[in-house]
């Protein structure tokens, strides 16, 4: 799982401090995650956390 | 029937010469290359109680014999090929031992030990007689009847019929009846000529075509995880497992084979292919599986080597559910015995696979669904299997799983030389789990099958994942050194060469600098970016910018000035804290420049206002080099250096006296506990000076002079550093820590040998805080029972850290069971705020947690390859892009590199692959060396040292493993943190024009003409192998034959050993000719 290149579909997830990451659609979430409505292979789901991500201090710090 | 009767049935009443058929071959063949060996005898012993007639059952052992030719049949050879003699009589022996003078409850052990033993003795193929039977009398009316067998002239199945000849002729010549035996439709003799006949037709050549077909590109080897590394010649030593299959699971199995319409043969062979798959990492995998070779009725009532194993080939690619997996292993399975009348002998050599002494060709592990055990039926006795289990084998792993009551045993014989009980313990064990898990649910994909219970993974996964819980945040690490620095203030905190800083200095200091910091508008939670030289600012620098609330980023000054500007504007940081000679590196990127050296000299130490620190505030930001090339700025909370700080204290109990050096490159983690660490407690440390590091002479200088207590190393500069001639000075050294990269386990010893210190092996990424995991080196007791070589062969990286969860996972995030490789992946406090700047990175190495309490938590995923001990150590295996694969074997580097260490002229070795010397033509697999002792040999003496070498891998390693090449250094090229820099290790001289080389002398010429020979071949280089251009096992025995002609003596193993000319012939230089 999250190798390189894999034809797997993923999730852009985010827990509640705002840290993003992707995981694989079709495997329960992790408690605390949840998905922000995006989905593609991984390098789609990397490119828009590229974006959205803009600080990456935990929520608890900003 | 009467005697005479059944003297008249014999066909003659002179020896017959009878060919012999391809099984009796391999095993005629496998008998001269071990030149005997006990693995292919069969046993059958029988617990007889009640009135026996010994003199009746010796005479229905003796009509047996009679009636079966193949009881009668030797060996012999005729210019290199094997026939069967088969002798008109044979007058069997029935030997006698009592056993009544033993206690009586021993007798039924003794009378077990005693037919195991007679099972171990060899059979002479040539002399015979190929079968032996004796009889232990344990009472009166107890005995035991044990028949040994040579398997070229019996099998499993052969051993029923004589069970069932037995039956009717004991009766006969115990009460005189007749014994109704029908006169035998044919005998082996004519069998194997028929073999030959039926092996030359059209339908023979389809079957084979057909399997060749099938097996194309099957991998050669079956990678078990075993406990050992396979031998260069594997032996025969075997040892046997059993594990219940309860009622409920046997039901099962009958009930999911029913349903979809498979034999519960084909269930259990799916289930096994499914964990062998597992076990191995691989989708494609032959297991072979004996059938009784008996078509036709003409055979069926006849004794003799009829078995065929057949190569079953499993397809588990895609990942198919088990009910697919049931439907793929079905229709190979019958297209596998529509051709079983292929010998696996004459199939192996038409596939050419026929070559490596270290493994057996097509396949190395067995299955077999076994019917329940016969036994005779012996008037006015009871008859029961006395089980013997001989400690051989003749297959890696073979499962043989056998129905009894309502239930079934699954027997798992091993080859002790690759296993230790406790692994094919585990292993049965993940069988069972398995089977229950895929006949329970046979929709379930093969993949998500577990190979562990519920209880072993919550073992793997809440018990050995974590240690102890985190260190309670008691604040920031510079807090404490401020907290210390008031309570010893006039202890000596700093060392730098003639320079001596006390706590209250060190204090007054970076007051100063923090003041400076903050003056230019410097806050807290920004980056200050460093860019000193070792030397006395460093640490107050360091401990000035965390004060303030800030993280220090350190930048090396060696770099050139562009990336120095580059790694400042990456990052981000607010200020740059350097030297005034350094400062103009900083000028074009737009941040505040401050010289320590230069700065103003202010008055006393007024303290600062106290920044707050929070826990996942960044103390440091450190650069690790990424595989993309572009450095990646590693963000690390206070948290997690705290906890490591106090983890370390609370492991190696540092006090006010001790002395440590500061020696790693500030860039690297470990210099964030070289630098605070000693100091939280009031300790001094001793920082050496730029570049010493690298220098071992002065590293022993500084160490005597400095009387240094505690020193890090990675394992290539300790070896170096060993290596020093006056090492005996360090004598103040209490404490050795190694990190960095793997710690072999010869270095280990020559540490401790050689020091009086604690040695510890840290891992960790910089990702998680420095180091998450610690073993400590059990210490040498000299003259005790531990001895060198019972010292551990791998230098475990040990067990996490308070604070700090480990997990081994698969590529699906599941536990994966003791002694597997899996991906290490870390949670707990450790880990780091992510890469900065760096989001889409971040998210993809740090991924959500599916086994924390703690929800929304992290898993760092590290890409380093471990796997768990059964003590719940970890041992480290690599990067996961380390393992290499040349010529269809995977190879674990590893291996080679330990086998080269083992060598006394060797210091350390690398083994990787490099490009081949011609296009398109396989990696070759090279190992780098140092060498002990002074270097700078070459020529001759270098040449005679790489061949020495290579005869001391040919010991220790199969064929398959032997690296190509043998680079001998100086020493191995570092980069700047000392770990070996592989990308700048010399590709190796692409020569072997001396495989075509002429014979050199008169010794090479006849073993060339003897190839040349057997071959069929106008010439043969003298460096040319043997089963590359053709050899094979049958001809390999016809070189044997030839060369003794010519009065050399020469055996099949040593051929198979030294498959050149030009190995063979030093071989032979070796040994004198008799």
């Amino acid at each position: 799982m999250f190798e390189d290149g894999d034809d797997r579909q993923y999730l852009v997830v985010r827990n509640h401090e705002e840290q993003y990451s992707v995981w694989p659609e079709g495997r329960e979430l992790p408690a605390g995650w949840e998905g922000v409505g995006v989905s593609g292979d991984k390098a789609a789901c990397l490119a828009h956390i590229k974006e959205v991500w803009t600080d990456l201090r935990p929520l608890s710090l900003r | 029937m009467t005697h005479t009767e059944q003297n008249a049935e014999q066909h003659a009443d002179a020896v017959v010469i009878a060919p012999t058929t391809f099984a009796q071959r391999r095993l005629w063949f496998l008998d001269q290359f071990t030149n005997g060996n006990s693995a292919y005898n069969l046993v059958s012993a029988l617990h007889l109680r009640g009135p026996l007639d010994a003199g009746a059952l010796h005479r229905a052992l003796q009509r047996i014999t009679d009636r079966h030719e193949t009881l009668r049949t030797t060996f012999l050879v005729e210019d290199g090929e094997p026939y069967q003699r088969i002798a008109p009589t044979h007058a069997l022996a029935l030997p006698v031992t009592d056993l009544t003078a033993v206690p009586a409850p021993e007798r039924t052990a003794r009378a077990t030990a005693l037919v195991e033993a007679d099972t171990l003795r060899e059979f002479d193929l040539t002399q015979g007689p190929l079968i032996r039977t004796s009889l232990l009398r344990l009472d009166v009316e107890e005995h035991v009847l044990a028949v040994v067998c040579h398997h070229s002239i019996c099998d499993g199945w052969s051993m029923g019929r004589l069970h069932l000849e037995l039956s009717a002729l004991y009766t006969a010549e115990s009460t005189g009846a007749d014994a109704g035996l029908d006169p035998l439709p044919m005998q082996f003799g004519q069998y194997a000529e028929l073999e030959r006949k039926e092996l030359l037709s059209l339908k023979a050549q389809e079957s084979l075509d057909r399997l060749r077909e099938r097996l194309a590109g099957a991998p050669a080897v079956l990678e078990l995880p075993t406990s050992h590394s396979r031998p260069a010649v594997q032996g025969f030593a075997g040892a046997t497992l059993d594990l219940p299959l309860e009622p409920e699971l046997w039901q099962a199995v009958a009930t999911t084979a029913r349903q979809h319409r498979v034999t519960p043969f084909m269930t259990l062979l799916s289930a096994f292919g499914v964990l062998l798959s597992r076990l191995c990492g691989t989708q494609d995998l032959v297991i072979g599986s004996p059938s009784a070779g008996r078509s036709g009725t003409a055979v069926e009532p006849l004794i003799g080597m009829f078995v065929n194993t057949l190569p079953l080939r499993l397809d588990l690619s895609g990942d198919p559910d088990f009910a697919e997996l049931l439907l793929r292993t079905r229709r190979g399975t019958l297209a596998a015995f529509a051709d079983q009348g292929v010998p696996l002998e004459q199939l192996v050599s038409a596939l050419e696979l026929d070559r490596a002494a270290s493994h057996d060709p097509l396949f190395q592990t067995m299955f077999a669904l076994q019917q329940p055990l016969s036994v005779p039926q012996l008037d006015n006795l009871t008859v029961e299997v006395l089980p013997v289990r001989p400690p051989t084998t003749f297959t890696d792993l073979w499962l043989e799983i056998r129905p009894g009551g309502d239930g079934a045993t699954a027997t798992f014989r091993y080859r002790t030389e690759l296993f230790d009980a406790p692994t094919v313990q585990r292993i049965a064990q993940q069988y069972r789990n398995l089977l229950r898990a895929a006949v329970e649910a046979p929709q379930t994909k093969t993949s998500a099958l577990s190979l562990l219970s519920e209880e072993e993974a919550d073992q793997l996964l809440h018990g050995w994942s974590r240690t102890g819980d985190p260190h309670p945040w008691d604040g920031p690490v510079h807090r404490q050194i401020e907290r210390q620095a008031a309570r010893t203030p006039e202890a000596t905190a700093v060392v730098f060469e003639s320079t001596r800083l006390s706590y209250a200095e060190l204090t007054a200091r970076t007051g100063q600098i923090a003041r400076r910091i903050s003056e230019h508008g410097g806050g807290p939670r920004t980056v200050v970016a460093l860019c000193l030289p070792r030397g006395v600012e460093l640490v107050p620098s360091i401990l000035a910018v965390l004060s303030g609330g800030g993280a220090y980023l350190p930048l090396s000054p060696e770099d050139p000035p562009g990336r120095l500007a580059h790694l400042v504007q990456l990052s981000g940081a607010t200020h740059v804290l350097t030297t005034g000679e350094l400062a103009g590196a900083f000028a074009r990127t737009g941040v505040p420049v401050l010289a320590v050296d230069t700065g103003e000299a202010e008055g006393g130490a007024q303290v600062t206002a106290e920044v707050e620190v929070e826990p996942d505030d960044l103390a440091y930001v450190i650069y690790t080099s990424g595989s993309t090339g572009e450095p990646k700025a590693v963000g690390v909370p206070h948290r997690g250096l705290a906890n490591r700080i106090h983890c370390l204290q609370d492991a190696q109990r540092l006090t006010p006296q001790d002395r440590v050096l500061q020696k790693t490159p500030y860039t690297f983690d470990v210099s964030v506990w070289e630098l605070l660490w000693p100091l939280t407690v009031g300790a001094t440390l001793v920082v050496a000076e730029p570049g010493g590091h690298r220098d071992p002479a002065y590293l022993v200088d500084l160490i005597e002079r400095e009387a240094i207590t505690t020193v890090h190393f990675v394992p290539p500069m300790l070896e170096v550093f060993l290596d020093q001639p006056d090492l005996h000075r360090c004598v103040s050294l209490q404490r050795v820590l190694c990190s960095g990269q793997a710690l072999p386990a010869q270095l280990r010893d020559r540490c401790l040998d050689r020091l009086p210190v604690r040695l510890s092996n840290f891992y960790g990424p910089t990702e998680a805080s420095i180091e998450v995991t610690e073993w400590e080196c059990p210490p040498q007791m000299p003259g005790s029972a531990v001895a060198a070589g019972a010292r551990d062969a791998r230098v475990p990286i040990g067990r996490p850290i308070a604070g700090v969860e480990v997990y081994v996972l698969d590529d699906l995030l599941r536990p994966v069971p003791v002694g597997l490789p899996g991906e290490l992946f870390l949670g707990g406090v450790a880990l780091a705020r992510g890469y900065l700047g760096r989001p889409e990175l971040t998210a993809d190495r740090f991924v959500p947690h599916p086994y924390s309490r703690t929800p929304g938590a992290r898993l760092y995923r590290t890409g380093d390859l471990v796997r768990w001990r059964a003590d719940a150590t970890i041992d480290f295996l690599g990067r996961n892009d380390h393992q290499l694969k040349v010529r269809g074997f995977r190879i674990e580097p590893g291996e080679i590199e330990n086998a080269l260490r083992g060598h006394p002229g060797v210091q350390d070795a690398i083994v990787t692959t490099t490009v081949a010397g011609t296009p398109g033509a396989e990696p070759a697999l090279t190992a780098y060396l140092v060498r002990t002792g002074p270097a700078g040999e070459d020529g001759p003496a270098e040449e005679a040292f790489t061949a020495a070498l290579r005869e001391w891998l040919l010991d220790r390693l199969p064929r398959y493993m032997l690296p190509g090449y043998l680079v001998v250094l100086p020493h191995f090229p570092l980069n700047a943190s000392g770990k070996v820099d592989r990308a700048a290790l010399p590709l190796p001289q692409l020569n072997r024009p001396e495989r075509l080389l002429r014979p050199r002398d008169e010794l090479e010429r006849i073993l060339t003409d003897i190839w040349s020979q057997v071959l069929g071949r106008r010439e043969t280089g003298i460096g040319e192998d043997f089963f590359e251009i053709g050899g094979d096992s049958l001809k390999s025995i016809q070189v044997v034959h030839r060369a003794r002609e010519a009065g050399l003596k020469l055996s099949v193993s040593q051929l198979f050993h030294h498959p050149t000319v030009e190995e063979l012939a030093a071989q032979l230089r070796q040994e004198p000719t008799q």
